[in-house]
């Protein structure tokens, strides 16, 4: 059997960015103000959460992934350097079972699935909330391993900019800016843009013959590895009235890569496959209060459109040659939302929504469909004597023929209203229906599966909170129970693969993180994932390392700082036989002083260790040391 | 993917007291391409795509699957009949008088004189080309064929039957080889509980057939009666099986999964399995094993690696030696012609190399554990 090359990894789409506006939604910013909000999502009280503020990376090269990476229950799946495709897993599941939303929009590639979070652009964002747990009765089906919500930067305050330039090795360069200024008496708006660059032509290290001990590593340079990409985002803020504001959001981005293929079987010239990815975004929400009613409406659409040029399934083609195709898929997103907020006594506050819309796909290899997506939900936050908080939430999502509920409880204790220990739990079960990809794709060794049914799983989770102005620690463990998993499952005579229900598995883990503020500026951080999961048969599902830890001290400060940072990923399962990818230790660090002004220089390394060995997954090489220069400026 | 030895070049080795050393081959071989394979369109030809080889009469038979880069069928199943030593080659024409008779042909085996072909059909497309091919190594014409439903995969000769194995199911096949019609079948072997079934080879050893069942969540190697086809025993081997019989009345098996070869004792009342080997991590995709004496010869089309191994050793210690094929070459099937030597078939990059000791003028060698 010749291999299968996986190339329906490359189909799927990739592309997103946009958003509207809700910031009612935004973390820390809640219309529900009853009791204490833990640290984390409104969307989801007492859900395990971790907030990570796009700021304490300043004078740093970041992409999402890596900013993501920073906290517990986070695996990124990666094909390689920068600016290739990274997906997302949340506390093992799958990137199809974890829900990144901008603003509150749900993003996802060009057939459905996951996003592509190398298209994201980090300089565009204000901070992240990370929400672990089978969280669709908060986030909406899909959200079986939880939910990323990336804010973007406000569009509020007074006239503020600032930009950031940097470059450095492999020919990698980003330019970013911002600006935010009053445009009369009562609107706000907000223009931003980011320029990103590689040329992805970093050396490795394989070994040709792995069976023999100590046999050697020979140097290679990668090729056709290059990725360009801009975005831009503008937000505008208007106070219609005392009690109500209009917000809209515009989002777009176009990005091209090349594929350079596993380390195995790269690309070769002149067959240089390519991905061109371009989408957009446009969103308005309407809020307001009537007393203690609390409204808003919300209404957005999203084009997202992935083109492949020269990529097969088993081996490239020179693009533009008779018979190298190209495939070009669309997805678009239509919905309209609205949601009302009432206290019921003085101990209750209601929520309630509704949503509707559309979804449609047209490509060359899954033709075109349409499916509607609606949706009704309804929760409760509600507290009780001694200082007890529950959170009952149920949703019932339709989308095409598929229909479910999802229904949630987590709950909140704290011995003190100003203690500094909090205890939560929560339960949540939920649902995944099938995206186009997985029904309708149809392209060299993959078949479609229209008859797929929706993913199920529910979770437990429990956990520990200390938060002290200079410390926060926070603990917990979790069980997850998936069933009727989507698996691709090979024929092994043939290069074909076709998607069905028939996966099983069950996860369990542990999270850890702690900050601590030390004097001088100093920040010191940890966070450490430990996950168990297997699969219906007891064996290990691949690609879920079960240790990650990273650690960082960083100093800010107001002539100097830096940071110092590692990244552990212990050997994780490449099947569910126990063949292993090889652990990973990461070492970055970075200086940097105010120059003049509001000027600031900076010197940023990573992978000081210059490990050339490392790989990511399905033997995508990873880059060695790098040095970037960043200059930055905020008025 | 059986070899056997040429009976004339064990009554030389017995004669002369010596292992028989095959003549070099030419290093690369590049296969046939563009009209040479016949496409259905010329203006659109495949790739040759060399599967399983044979060797027989001194030439090296070679399944020539004949799609392209996305997998679709580009022209009829062909046979590469190659001589090492000079490297010519030249192309047999399965596809019979509307071309679509033989599609992807799988394995080749001989026996009783004659080439043996399974063509497991269009997949992907018609689903057509189905068959079994009886070849004559002399001429290259097919002297029988039996269009089947079932897509054959590997075979397994007695006296009067020619037992074959469904590589889209769990099934095996019997055919009369006096009448050349199935006369037994489907006959369901033991299989994994969940994915795709197939069955993926049938050997003969030591007058009982074998059949192995595996697909990426397990697979089993059942002993069956070569007369009836009942099950008589069986034994978990691993996913992704591919297996051979060595020399030492054993049954190697490599699993494209879990990096582990594993050998099967046969006893009266039960097959033993133990793993007596076990591969890197970056080793990937074990695609075939093939015996020849005291050694095992493996090709892993992940990791472009081929490797060698010594069955009077153990552990660690079985490795003799690895070659890197060159990246992109996706080796599926070696065909070891002598103790040393060694012919990969890459269906990557297209071409038949050589594999040996011999390391001069840049030839692709076995690098060996120090």
């Amino acid at each position: 059997m010749p291999p299968f090359r996986a190339a329906w990894r490359n189909i799927v789409p990739f592309v997103l960015l946009a958003a509207p506006v809700a910031r009612a939604q935004e973390a820390g910013e809640t219309i529900d103000v009853l009791g204490e909000r833990p640290a984390g999502s409104p969307r989801a009280p007492a859900a395990q959460s971790t907030v990570i503020d796009a700021a304490q990376f300043g004078g740093e090269v970041r992409s999402v992934s890596e900013m993501l990476l920073t906290a517990p229950g986070v695996t990124v799946h990666a094909l390689g350097g920068p600016g290739q495709l990274a997906t997302l897993s949340l506390r093992g599941a799958s990137a199809d079972q974890s829900l990144v939303l901008l603003d509150g929009i749900p993003l996802q590639g060009a057939g459905g699935g996951a996003v592509d979070l190398s298209l994201l652009p980090a300089a565009l964002l204000e901070r992240m909330v990370v929400s672990r747990g089978v969280l669709g009765a908060q986030f909406g089906a899909g959200a079986l391993g939880g939910a990323v919500e990336l804010l973007p930067r406000p569009a509020r305050g007074e006239a503020s900019g600032g930009a950031q330039v940097s470059g450095g090795s492999f020919g990698t360069a980003q330019v970013a800016a911002d600006a935010t200024a009053p445009v009369g008496a009562s609107t706000t708006a907000l223009v931003a843009v980011q320029g990103d660059r590689t040329a992805g032509d970093f050396d490795y290290a394989r070994q040709l013959t792995p069976d023999i001990p100590g046999s050697p590593y020979y140097g290679y340079t990668r090729e056709n590895a290059d990725a360009t990409r801009g975005s831009a985002l503008a937000r505008f803020s208007r106070q219609l009235t005392a009690t109500s504001e209009l917000d809209l959001l515009l989002q777009g981005s176009a990005a091209e890569r090349g594929l350079p293929g596993p380390a195995s079987a790269p690309a070769i010239s002149p067959a240089l496959p390519r991905e061109i990815d371009e989408g957009g975004l446009a969103g308005a929400v309407l809020r307001g209060s009537a007393g203690e009613l609390f409204w808003s409406a919300r209404a957005f659409g999203r084009l997202d459109r992935v083109q492949l040029h020269g990529v097969e399934p088993y081996g490239n083609c020179q693009d533009g040659t008779p018979g190298c195709p190209r495939s070009d898929q669309r997805y678009t997103i239509s919905r309209g939302e609205g949601e009302l907020a009432a206290p019921l006594g003085d101990r209750q506050w209601l929520k309630a929504s509704l949503s509707a819309g559309s979804e449609w796909v047209h490509g060359t290899d899954t033709g075109a469909h349409q499916r509607g997506v609606a949706s009704a939900a309804l929760s409760d936050d509600l507290q009780l004597p001694r200082n007890l908080s529950l959170h009952p939430a149920l949703r019932l999502d339709a989308v095409g023929s598929d229909l479910g509920a999802s229904p949630a409880l987590t709950a909140s204790w704290s011995p003190a209203q100003q203690s500094p220990l909090e205890l939560r739990a929560g339960w949540g079960l939920s649902f995944r229906p099938p995206n186009f990809d997985e029904l309708f794709l149809s392209s060299g060794g993959i078949e479609p599966n229209p008859d797929l049914r929706p993913e199920r799983a529910w979770s437990l989770d429990a956990g520990a909170a200390w938060r002290t102005q200079r410390l926060q620690l926070t603990a917990g463990v979790f069980f997850s129970d998936y069933s009727q998993l989507i698996l691709y499952t090979p024929r092994a005579s043939a290069n074909q693969v076709k998607p069905f229900n028939i996966g099983a598995a069950r996860i369990e883990g542990l999270e850890l993180q702690a900050v601590l503020s030390l004097p001088q500026g100093f920040t010191a951080e940890s966070a450490y994932s430990f996950l168990h999961a297997v699969d219906g048969q007891g064996q290990d599902l691949p690609y879920r390392p079960p240790h990650r830890l990273f650690v960082r001290l960083a100093r800010h400060g107001d002539r100097v700082e830096g940071y110092a940072e590692s990244s552990f990923t212990s050997a994780m399962p490449r099947n569910s036989f126990d063949v292993q990818l090889a652990a990973q230790l990461i070492f970055n660090a970075g200086l940097g002083i105010r120059a003049m002004g509001p000027l600031w220089i900076d010197l940023e390394a990573k992978n000081l260790l210059d490990d050339q060995t490392l790989e990511d997954l399905f033997q995508y090489p990873l880059p060695g040391r790098s040095i970037a220069v960043i200059a930055r400026a905020r008025l | 993917m059986k070899k056997k030895l040429f009976f004339f070049f064990a009554t030389t080795l017995a004669a002369c007291g010596g292992k028989y050393k095959a003549p070099p081959s030419v290093p690369s071989i590049a296969m046939p391409s563009g009209t040479a394979l016949m496409p259905f369109d010329a203006s659109a030809p495949g790739l040759a795509r060399p599967s399983a080889m044979d060797s027989f009469g001194g030439k090296v038979f070679a399944s020539l699957q004949n799609y392209d880069a996305s997998y679709t069928v580009r022209g009829p199943g062909l046979l590469g009949v190659i001589t090492p030593v000079s490297g010519a080659v030249t192309v047999d024409d399965l596809g019979g008088a509307d071309g679509s008779r033989c599609l992807y042909p799988f394995v080749i085996h001989d026996g009783g004189g004659k080439l043996y072909v399974s063509c497991t059909g269009d997949v992907f497309g018609t689903g057509n080309g189905k068959a079994i091919l009886e070849v004559d190594p002399a001429t290259g014409n097919v002297t029988r064929s039996l269009k089947t439903d079932a897509g054959p995969s590997g075979f397994a000769l007695t006296s009067s039957k020619l037992w074959f194995g469904d590589s889209q199911s769990g099934n095996v096949y019997a055919v009369d080889r006096g009448s050349f019609t199935i006369s037994a079948g489907p006959l369901p072997i033991p299989c994994p509980a969940s994915g795709f079934l197939s069955t993926n080879n049938v050997i003969l050893v030591g007058g009982d057939v074998y059949a192995t069942c595996s697909n990426s969540k397990g697979g089993f190697l059942s002993r069956l009666d070569a007369a009836t086809g009942a099950v008589k025993m069986q034994a978990d081997i691993g996913p992704n099986a591919a297996f051979t019989a060595t020399g030492d009345g054993r049954i190697a098996v490599v699993s494209g999964t879990d990096n582990n070869l594993r050998l099967v004792s046969i006893g009266p009342s039960a097959l033993t399995v133990a793993v007596a080997f076990t591969y890197s991590g970056k080793t990937s995709v074990l695609n075939d094993v093939e015996a020849r004496d005291n050694f095992l010869f493996t090709a892993a089309s992940g990791s472009n690696t081929v490797q060698k191994l010594d069955l009077t050793k153990s552990g660690a210690q079985m490795l003799v030696g690895e070659a890197n094929v060159g990246l992109g070459a996706s080796p599926y099937a070696i065909l070891p012609l002598d103790d040393d030597q060694a012919l990969v078939a890459n269906q990557g990059a297209n071409t038949v190399v050589s594999v040996s000791s011999d390391c001069t003028g840049g030839k692709l060698c076995w690098a060996k554990p120090q």
